[in-house]
């Protein structure tokens, strides 16, 4: 550890040097741009500016791209909070707490709860990332098929389960998510599914105009319908200046506790290849809404803080986790960071175990420039605050429009392709009648995002068991996960019966 | 309620529509996986249950909202009220619906410009309601932004098959 301190510091004397420096600035600041925009996401971002990248050397390329990913995480979260559109998939659970803040008023301080919990989430992520990178990808090794299988499980069982009012109506939402992901191309054995003789959807229904139609553009059929609370307001009315917006010292401590834990769950899975922010920002709202002080108002009409924070310090941590099996094991641990990998054997680097002995100087001046990053991201973040505030400002009357527009072009922007305009379309009137019936809509965008991964998963540990189920039993860690998934959905009809037996 | 039973039926039917393409697809192949349909026909199991539950859980709240009222009059002014203000409701839900379809076909045709402007200049105008000098600086406001940076910036190459700018 202490060899691992010194590398540190010879780590940060590379990035602060001014053109690494500037880097890192100008990634991060793009990051929180990027994530920002529906329709554009870091896999978007870091593929666009990856070509310019070429040109530099690989320490400031890496920097960059790095800043555009963490930064990424930030920006998502802004018009999860603001708009009700997340940015990217982590920020769904974010929009859940965040937008009914926006609706009391309480906008600023949901922004500056994403950008203190991220910070928080991001620094740890990259302390752990210091002392036991390598040490966790070996772990990271011990989860196979099954275990993933049974990982995603869980987190697929308590989405429906948690949210919204009724459970049941929670589950019927994750099997719609799920099934709405199945159609299109089988992954594993290339056929098409579901597609019920449309051309376009050979491809399947890509995330982003999902989930742009699911969350942004029904909200504009709600506000048409007056289902939106304050809709006889013209703006939303509150406290809009930065002073006001700031989190209490009280606040800030009473949070601290929960950001740590939260971004050691997103850290442990942000470095599983393939689990992802989404996965690790559901699992810790999941956490905090069951151990959290302020449980009882979690999830519920108003937003809180705490759920707003669970879910950006946790996603924070995973994509710094995710850098953990890129650069020791050479696996991609997301999508963004397949992008990375991609840049690095451009570069002529070979991840892998020995790319820390072989190119230290790499390595740890990537992982020096995370802690500046992250410090750059949050004073961006919270000079930010107030211009976006003023997004709230423009009256409602104005924001419908702007809202049906960035929809059009964010879903065509995905691929440029005018379908998915009409799957956006049809999302948000789906959308708008499932909540109209009081179907959750947050379960299906996360059935529809972790089904992929469990399918694979599943089939994966089915083909090296040879079709024996008893695979999923026989691994201590997914039984672990199957059974803690058994408790989560059992124990509250199993206490109502005890309720009513007393 | 019945609004509430439709969506169950048209859920369950759904479901059912999955779990039979799912099994034409295959569930099993035997000694080596499970097949294309296992995953999602298991998923829209889940739904088609927990959509009879739904169902049941609704038929339960009538009987005993029909056994609490059995004594009361039924408001047929309110209710008459009620159902003219639904259908308003829905008419005005439609706006943004017909708004997007006009938009994705103007934007084939004309490309993203001149449908932005006149997305946000419609609206405005005829469905906000909003004097026309605020029309123009906001509809200038928001094409120009749109523009430079869907178009100029990151330059997304939008259709526009008869004018384009």
């Amino acid at each position: 550890m202490a060899n691992n301190f010194g590398l540190l510091l010879n780590g940060l004397q590379t990035a602060i040097s001014p053109f690494n420096l500037l880097c890192c600035i100008v990634g991060g600041i793009l990051g929180i741009f990027v994530g920002a925009m529906p329709g554009i996401g870091a896999v978007a971002g870091c593929s666009l500016l990856l070509p310019i990248t070429y040109k530099m050397n690989p320490t400031a390329a890496i920097i960059m791209l790095a800043g555009i990913y963490y930064g990424n995480m930030y920006g998502g979260a802004y018009s999860a909070i603001l708009l009700n559109i997340p940015g990217d998939s982590p920020a769904v659970c974010t929009a859940l707490e965040g937008y009914p803040l926006t609706k009391r008023g309480k906008a600023g301080k949901a922004l500056y709860t994403a950008n203190f919990s991220s910070f928080i989430g991001g620094t740890i992520g990259v302390i752990f990332l210091t002392i036991l990178g390598p040490a966790l990808a070996r772990i990271g090794l011990k989860f196979g098929p099954p275990e993933m299988a049974a990982l995603v499980f869980l987190a697929l069982t308590s989405i429906g389960w948690m949210l919204g009012d009724s459970p049941v109506k929670g589950l019927v939402a994750t099997g719609l998510g799920v099934m709405i992901s199945s159609i299109g191309m089988d992954a594993s054995s290339a056929n098409f599914r579901y597609t019920f003789g449309f051309m376009g959807l050979l491809s399947g229904i890509s995330f982003i105009p999902l989930v742009i139609g699911m969350f942004g553009f029904s909200q504009v059929l709600q506000m048409m319908s007056g289902d939106e609370i304050g809709d006889k307001a013209d703006q939303y009315v509150g406290k809009l200046t930065l002073r006001e917006s700031c989190l209490s010292r009280k606040e800030m401590l009473s949070l601290i506790p929960q950001c740590i834990r939260t971004a050691i769950l997103g850290e442990f899975v942000g470095f599983l290849p393939g689990a992802g922010g989404t996965t690790s920002a559901f699992l810790a709202y999941m956490m905090e809404r069951k151990i959290n002080k302020n449980r009882a108002n979690m999830g519920g009409r108003e937003g809180t803080i705490e759920g707003v924070s669970a879910s950006e310090a946790s996603n924070n941590a995973a994509a710094v986790g995710a850098f953990i099996p890129l650069l020791s094991l050479g696996i991609p641990g997301s999508a963004t960071t397949a992008v990375l990998l991609g840049g690095l054997l451009a570069w002529g680097l070979k991840p892998g175990p020995l790319l820390f002995q072989q190119q230290p100087e790499f390595v740890w001046g990537l992982i020096g420039s995370m802690y500046i990053g992250n410090i750059v991201c949050l004073i961006c973040g919270l000079a930010s605050i107030p211009i976006l505030m003023k997004v709230l400002k423009i009256p409602k009357k104005v924001l419908a429009p702007i809202i049906i527009i960035v929809c059009i072009v964010g879903a065509y922007a995905n691929s440029n392709n005018m379908f998915d305009v009409w799957i956006m379309l049809v999302a948000g009137v789906l959308s708008y009648w499932l909540q109209k019936h009081k179907y959750p809509i947050t379960p299906v965008v996360l059935g529809f995002v972790l089904a992929p991964t469990f399918e694979l998963k599943v089939r994966q540990a089915l083909e090296i068991s040879n079709c024996d189920m008893l695979v999923f039993l026989r691994s201590p860690i997914a039984l672990f996960f199957l059974l803690f998934a058994m408790v989560l959905c059992l124990a509250p009809v199993i206490m109502k019966f005890v309720k009513k037996a007393k | 309620m019945l609004a509430e039973l439709i969506a169950s039926l048209i859920l369950i039917a759904l479901s059912i529509l999955w779990i039979v393409e799912g099994i034409k697809l295959g569930l099993w192949i035997p000694g080596v996986s499970a097949g294309s349909g296992f995953v999602p026909a298991a998923f829209a199991a889940l739904t088609l249950i927990s959509s009879l539950f739904v169902i049941a859980s609704a038929l339960k709240k009538k009987r005993t909202s029909a056994a609490s009222a059995a004594d009361g009059e039924p408001d047929n002014a309110v209710s008459e009220t009620g159902a003219d203000r639904s259908r308003f409701e829905q008419y005005k839900t439609m706006i943004p619906v017909v708004f997007c379809i006009g938009g994705i076909f103007c934007l084939q045709l004309f490309g993203l410009v001149i449908t932005i402007a006149a997305i946000s200049f419609l609206w405005m105008y005829f469905v906000s309601r909003m004097p026309m000098k605020k029309v123009l600086i906001f509809t200038a406001a928001i094409t120009l932004f749109i523009y430079l940076v869907f178009e100029a910036w990151l330059k997304i190459p939008f259709p526009g098959d008869i004018i384009r700018l």
